[in-house]
């Protein structure tokens, strides 16, 4: 499917797979955003070596209007509903930006949160002091 | 996806292709895998390990599959002018857990979700000694309310707590 539009001097059409890659960007640049989350087809898909840029984006074109659904990891420590905000308004603005849909519905799904690695307890800098000098 | 799994998977995926292609070369007349089948009658061990190898490979995409299965795939869902917002379960558990374990006096936890809406969680907790336990319930209790409300932006309805074991404490006695 793609989206269609008639100018006056021939037609327009948008791949759904370009309005998903502009989600996607717009979705991880959102800070709070680990990462998204593509599932096992995903997984195969990357593991073939496809990068894969609207990677946990699913979106639905119609002929003037889009639904996106986010699938996200969310960092630790961050206030969810906010995070979620934040995505809903600049996924919206990037698309109905760049592409002239009026985005109706951006969904988010929460498939998981990513921890920090355990902080060390040795601070840099504060190596173990040299047994011979 | 797991490293593994995606291991397992691509070794799955040239199995099924080697074999996919010796097939249709065997259609088209050529006997490299007749002549290879035929050698593994006498050669038992190169057979036994394909067989084996091959078993392998389908428990562990059985239980990729059961694993899969078996996953909670309830979530909590709070609407927005925008859209829904769905949190998973186990990002709500995995949040939870870390929180309990920071709370002093906590040395292990296990978590689990009764109902979602609203939301009954489940505290299975290790603790240290030397704490009072109904008041430490009780922190636990407050401070998960708290900060759910204040992460996940959702009410706990319930927070269960069941104490099913004091650590005895590692140093030795020096009396």
């Amino acid at each position: 499917m793609a989206e269609e539009e008639r100018t006056s001097l021939g037609e327009l059409k948008i791949a759904n797979e370009v309005v998903g890659i502009i989600a996607g960007l717009a979705a991880t640049e959102v800070e709070g955003v680990a990462g998204m989350s593509g599932g096992i087809a995903g997984g195969i898909a990357e593991m073939l070596g496809r990068k894969n840029l609207s990677k946990g984006v699913k979106v639905e074109v119609g002929e003037h209007e889009a639904a996106v659904d986010l699938f996200i990891i969310v960092n630790y420590g961050i206030s969810i509903p906010e995070v979620a905000r934040n995505i809903q308004n600049n996924v919206k603005q990037a698309i109905e930006g760049m592409t002239g849909l009026d985005v109706v519905e951006v969904n988010i799904h929460v498939l998981g949160v990513h921890f920090p690695q355990p902080v060390q307890e040795e601070q840099p800098g504060d190596a173990p002091p040299a047994r011979v000098k | 996806m797991a490293v593994l799994d995606r291991i397992i998977l691509s070794v799955v995926i040239v199995v099924l292709l080697v074999m996919g292609v010796l097939a249709a070369a065997t259609t088209f007349g050529n006997n490299m895998l007749l002549d290879w089948l035929i050698r593994i009658q006498t050669v038992k061990l190169d057979g036994f390990l394909l067989v084996l190898i091959m078993l392998l490979l389908a428990l562990y995409l059985v239980l990729m599959l059961v694993n899969e299965l078996k996953t909670d795939k309830r979530a909590i869902v709070s609407q927005t002018p925008l859209g829904d917002v769905r949190i998973n379960i186990q990002t709500i558990s995995g949040l939870v857990y870390q929180a309990v374990r920071a709370i002093e006096g906590v040395k292990d936890a296990k978590v689990s979700i009764g109902d979602v809406q609203p939301l009954q969680l489940n505290l299975k907790l290790q603790l240290l000694p030397d704490y009072q336990i109904p008041q430490l319930a009780e922190t636990v209790q407050a401070s998960i309310r708290d900060y759910l409300q204040q992460i996940v932006g959702i009410e706990v309805a319930q927070v269960n707590v069941t104490v099913f074991g004091v650590l005895s404490s590692q140093e030795p006695k020096t009396s």
